[in-house]
């Protein structure tokens, strides 16, 4: 064997342009596909974590029938219980109730309906970046009539920090009439123009107290400490938490957009991979060609002398194999640097919205372990497997045409 | 807003205890007065209600029934189109019935903030019921022109009233105490919305103001008059006045 | 110069296995990008179709301003003109009215806010898929009725199926309260339609006496012939409307979420492009390097009997190009080949997935003019770009040395 792979090696430095300029060509293929993959994911992941990190959360639980039209009485059966229970729970990083109700909100000049959300804004801090969006005032800080909306609204509104607005909505238990003055406390500013008009956020005991529910809520926003377990819909989890009543879902069910972007994307590298391939197993087969046409006579030689079929075939692999690994390498070298450099500045798509969800921060590619093992043993196998036909070819040549044939 | 409207309603329920007004000296007083002015037992009024707005006009005729401050029966004469649609309130709830879908709604929390059949009017003004003197501390001022006839308050809520005004300022004539003209303002002091009250006259023996005028000041071009036709006060409802069952009965009592 | 070019495409069939060995990198090159480009193309093409489609259609007939401040009033007040002028237009394949309104829906105990569609059956199966988007019942009827379809979120909402009555409330434009009873003839599916919110669809002229608008509408649906062209269409559209008081949009503006989402998946799509040009160029070059240094011999000799540097250089290049010429029809052949093949059967994706309100469950390619020019160009410029640097060596090239190489 190493007597095959040095005399490949020699061989192939025997026409350094050509080796170079092949491995050049081969290696981009395979840089392409890990750039590639690694923007896909790195993008995916990132919208994806702006989606469940920003508001949403990676999972949620909720009474069934609840976001039908939000019935302020369809509150999280036996929540409190379920809240204590899911914060012991191991896989479990961080959970936040929340109240959920359909609201008006009036000032002065205006009024605008919202969804408002009563927060407990220590416990969001777990699971969503709210407190980030807020850039005047503060997040519910304190005990107070506090209330946070978005900077689109306060404008219809006609109103800024400090100023008084009445929340009017249904109440628990009958669907009374509730209404509370609150002050304008904080204002947030999302870049996303349907969060910063239509949601509103008040502490969760203030909206308890007004929305006469006592320790109840409408939602429980959890993460784990693993997000894939959010993406699993097959773990028993799931049951174990919704039961009759209740409904545990995670973000794949809650935006099942982002999931099926997630699924096209996945397979669009599939289609990317598959063409990439052909282009460098035409490279490898027409370097493999050209090198040995250039040496038919030398070849020819070879098996003049005896040299038998299956040890020509190894020369080729051999050279093939060499010619794979210095390709994987440059690969390698080019994929990681053009995925490093695009990293750092990341691509800017702020305010974009994809999928359902506003993108919020640059978009970075992401790399994976397979990138760096898995993609380049399948250059090389792949190579290895492309070199057999003109391994074939030269363990079939007779030595008399192959002298003959030389140029 | 929410007080002005239960005035505008109650307006009609004078207490025959009221005699003509002498010169009041405290707010306090004269608060006490306007709202026991407003404090009704039972009555019953046809008004005649105008709506203008940029894309449309229309004229609306009404009678209307109230018991105590918290029953209210409203059913619509004209135009034709809408005749025979009632709203009832008892206490903090409302239902709307429509003749011709024959149904009755029961207005749900998110609509009360919604006009009241297109009006500047909202549902919400016609529910919540307040008195001047538990809600609001109120003092006299003097603006820069004073007219000798009028008294001047301005009405601030108290804190733990639930109110979106800053200040409420009131035009009463020192004669008949009866009120001209209503400001409410902002918390920044900026003017939001105009009541106008005029044509006094006599209505089922009590002296009122006729007509009222809502300016909203934000929006251009919306105006909501009401006019008086005739009024009757302490008359005998019958029983089920302020009833679910009354809300479909399209015959006029 | 004639001399030049028989001379050049004698060698090129002088030596089979060489023109073949390059030959077959550029047209691999050509096809495969093709296939990329066509790929791309199609795929973007059949999810901008199928969700302009589903509702949107490529693009609307609006008052001014309503897309910004959307409100009952804003209306398109002589729909019927607007419509005779569409007709006569050749992009627009079909065109559909549609009036919108927000209101109460109730049922029973139960109140919920609802939107209002209303829309003329007939016109809409032409220009949307509206009408295959129910799970149960069925559509509107084309005469003015009570019948609605419902979205599944209003119909869970109230509690109510097919044949069931609730009511709507509304403001009507002339100011007074609109009320009426309907029933459920239908209902919109909950995961692949394009309605998610709370929607009631009931027939154009059933809303128009609903909201008292008489016979004016909020949106003209647009379909034109090729979806690709929807921004010049809308232009063209609104050339011959001729009224300011009306703005026509493409769906590139009022559906501005999708389209930047699109852009952003094509932009990673241009990146690999790129990619795949670099390594075909460089592929290229490996093969035409090696065909021009090899016969360094061949060019001294010639060079020898007198041949200027300048044919040598013409002659080098001559030969390259033509070799990339044909290879790039045989590359075209098959990537067109290729292209068509999948844009009617397509690659069919393991778990469909459903995006707007479609499903998807095939990705398709397409056959366009940029799956011809862009590969086309690409190897014919780097075949020539690549083959200067060789062709200038070898007109350089003392005939001495070449003759004593090899």
């Amino acid at each position: 064997m190493n007597f095959y792979l040095k005399m490949a090696w020699r061989n192939s430095m025997r026409n350094k342009r050509r080796t170079f300029l092949a491995s050049l060509a081969v290696g981009l293929g395979l840089a392409a596909l890990i750039f590639t993959d690694g923007l896909t994911i790195g993008m995916l992941d990132g919208i994806i974590d702006t989606a469940t990190g920003t508001f949403m959360g990676q999972a949620q639980i909720h009474r069934r029938g609840f976001r039908d039209a939000m019935d302020p009485d369809l509150f999280v059966e036996d929540g409190p219980a379920l809240l204590g229970r899911l914060a012991a729970d191991p896989l479990v990083k961080a959970a936040a109730p929340r109240t959920v109700s359909f609201a008006m909100v009036a000032s002065p000049s205006n009024s605008g309906s919202v969804m408002l959300y009563g927060l407990d804004p220590a416990a969001e801090s777990g699971v969503s970046r709210l407190a980030r969006l807020v850039k005047e005032g503060d997040f519910l800080a304190g005990d107070g009539y506090a209330i946070v909306i978005g900077a689109a609204l306060a404008d219809t509104l006609e109103v800024g920090l400090g100023d008084k607005v009445v929340l009017t909505a249904a109440s628990a238990g009958g669907g009374d009439l509730a209404q509370g003055m609150f002050r304008v406390g904080g204002i947030m500013r999302s870049g996303s123009r349907a969060m910063d008009s239509n949601l509103a956020f008040v502490r969760i005991g203030k909206a308890r107290e007004l929305f006469n529910l006592g320790e109840n809520f409408h939602e429980l926003v959890f993460a784990f400490h693993d997000v894939r377990n959010a993406e699993d819909a097959s773990l028993p989890f799931w049951r174990e938490y919704g039961g009759a009543d209740n409904q545990a879902e995670g973000w794949p069910e809650l935006v099942p957009e982002l999931a099926a972007a997630r699924g096209m994307s996945a397979f669009g590298i599939l289609i990317t991979a598959v063409i990439l391939s052909g282009i460098v197993a035409l490279g490898v087969t027409n370097t493999l060609f050209m090198s040995l046409y250039e040496r038919m006579f030398e070849f020819g030689v070879l098996r003049a002398v005896g040299t038998r079929p299956l040890r020509m075939a190894l020369i080729i692999v051999g050279e093939a194999a060499v010619l794979a690994v210095i390709s994987a390498a440059a690969g390698v070298f080019i994929g990681w640097l053009s995925s490093y450099l695009t990293a750092v500045h990341g691509l800017d798509y702020s305010g974009i919205d994809y999928a359902g969800v506003t993108i919020l921060e640059p978009l970075r590619p992401k790399f994976r372990a397979l990138q760096f093992w898995l993609y380049p043993s399948a250059l090389l196998v792949f190579t290895l497997l492309v070199s057999l036909y003109p391994a074939v070819y030269a363990a079939r040549m007779s030595p008399v045409e192959a002298m003959r044939k030389s140029l | 807003m929410r007080r002005t409207l239960s005035a505008l309603l109650l307006f009609c329920c004078l207490s025959p205890l009221i005699s003509s007004a002498g010169p009041a000296t405290d707010v306090k007083t004269l608060l006490d007065r306007v709202d026991r002015l407003y404090r009704s037992d039972r009555s019953r009024a046809a008004m005649e209600m105008a709506i203008v707005t940029p894309e449309w006009s229309r004229t609306l005729v009404m009678d209307f029934w109230t018991e105590g401050l918290d029953k209210t029966f409203i059913r619509v004469r004209s135009p034709a189109r809408d005749a025979g649609s009632a709203t009832l309130r008892k206490g903090n709830e409302m239902w709307n019935y429509f003749p011709k879908i024959n149904k009755v709604m029961k207005v749900p929390p998110s609509m009360m903030m919604g006009s009241w059949m297109g009006s500047d009017f909202t549902n919400d003004d016609l529910v919540k019921e307040s008195t001047l003197i538990d809600d609001y501390t109120g003092e006299f001022f003097s603006p820069e022109k004073t007219d000798p006839a009028l008294y001047y308050i301005r009405l601030k809520p108290k804190k733990e009233t639930v109110s979106l005004w800053g200040a409420i300022e009131l035009e009463i004539r020192r004669d008949d105490l009866l009120p001209v003209n209503e400001r409410y303002y902002d918390e920044k002091g900026r003017l939001q919305r105009t009541m106008e009250f005029s044509d006094m006259a006599e209505l089922g023996g009590r002296r009122m103001p006729r007509v009222m005028r809502m300016v909203p000041v934000a929006k251009k071009g919306h105006v909501t008059t009401i006019r008086y036709l005739d009024a009757e006060f302490d008359l005998e409802l019958p029983a089920d006045t302020f009833t679910l069952r009354n809300l479909q009965r399209v015959k006029m009592r | 110069m004639k001399l030049i070019f028989r001379m050049a495409l004698r060698n090129v069939f002088r030596n089979r296995r060489r023109s073949l060995l390059t030959g077959l990198m550029m047209a691999g090159g050509y096809a495969l990008f093709a296939l990329t480009l066509g790929m791309s193309e199609g795929t973007y093409g059949s999810i901008i179709d199928m969700f302009t489609r589903s509702r949107t259609g490529h693009a609307q007939v609006r008052a001014a301003g309503y897309l910004d401040k959307p409100s009952l009033y804003r209306t398109i007040d002589d729909p019927e003109r607007a419509g005779r002028v569409l007709d006569g237009l050749d992009a627009v394949e079909a065109w559909a009215p549609r009036v919108y309104a927000a209101s109460l829906a109730f049922a029973g105990s139960k109140t919920v806010g609802a939107q209002v569609m209303g829309l003329d059956p007939a016109r809409e199966r032409l220009a949307t898929r509206i009408a295959t988007q129910l799970s149960s019942g069925v559509f509107i009827p084309e005469t003015p009725s009570a019948g609605v379809v419902i979205s599944a979120r209003l119909a869970s909402a109230l509690a109510i199926g097919i044949g069931d009555e609730f009511s709507l409330i509304g403001q009507g434009a002339d100011g007074s309260i609109a009320n009426d009873n309907f029933r459920v003839a239908g209902v919109l599916s909950a995961s692949e339609s394009a309605f998610d919110g709370p929607w009631c669809l009931m027939h154009i002229d059933k809303a128009r006496e609903f909201m008292a608008l008489g016979g004016r509408a909020h949106e003209l649906v647009l379909v034109f012939t090729d979806y690709r062209e929807a921004r010049e269409d809308a232009a063209r559209v609104s050339a011959a409307l001729a009224d300011p008081g009306l703005d026509v949009q493409p769906w590139q503006v009022t559906e501005k979420e999708f389209y930047q989402a699109m852009l952003l998946d094509k932009k990673g799509g241009d990146i690999t492009n790129l990619i795949i040009m670099a390594i075909v160029a460089v592929g290229v070059l490996n093969t035409v390097l090696m065909a021009v240094l090899e016969r360094t011999r061949e060019y001294g000799v010639l060079k020898a009997m007198g041949t200027r540097p300048a044919a040598v250089f013409g002659l080098i290049m001559t030969e390259v190009f033509l070799l990339a010429l044909m290879s790039s029809a045989a590359g075209a052949l098959a990537g067109a080949g290729l292209n068509h093949w999948l844009s009617v059967s397509g690659i069919p994706i393991p778990e469909p997935i459903s995006y707007g309100g479609v499903k998807f469950t095939h990705m398709l390619s397409a056959v366009t003019a940029e799956t011809f020019t862009r590969p086309l160009a690409t190897v014919i410029a780097a075949a020539l770009l690549v083959g200067v640097f060789p062709a200038i060596k070898a007109a350089r090239v003392t005939p001495v040395k070449a003759l004593g190489s090899r």
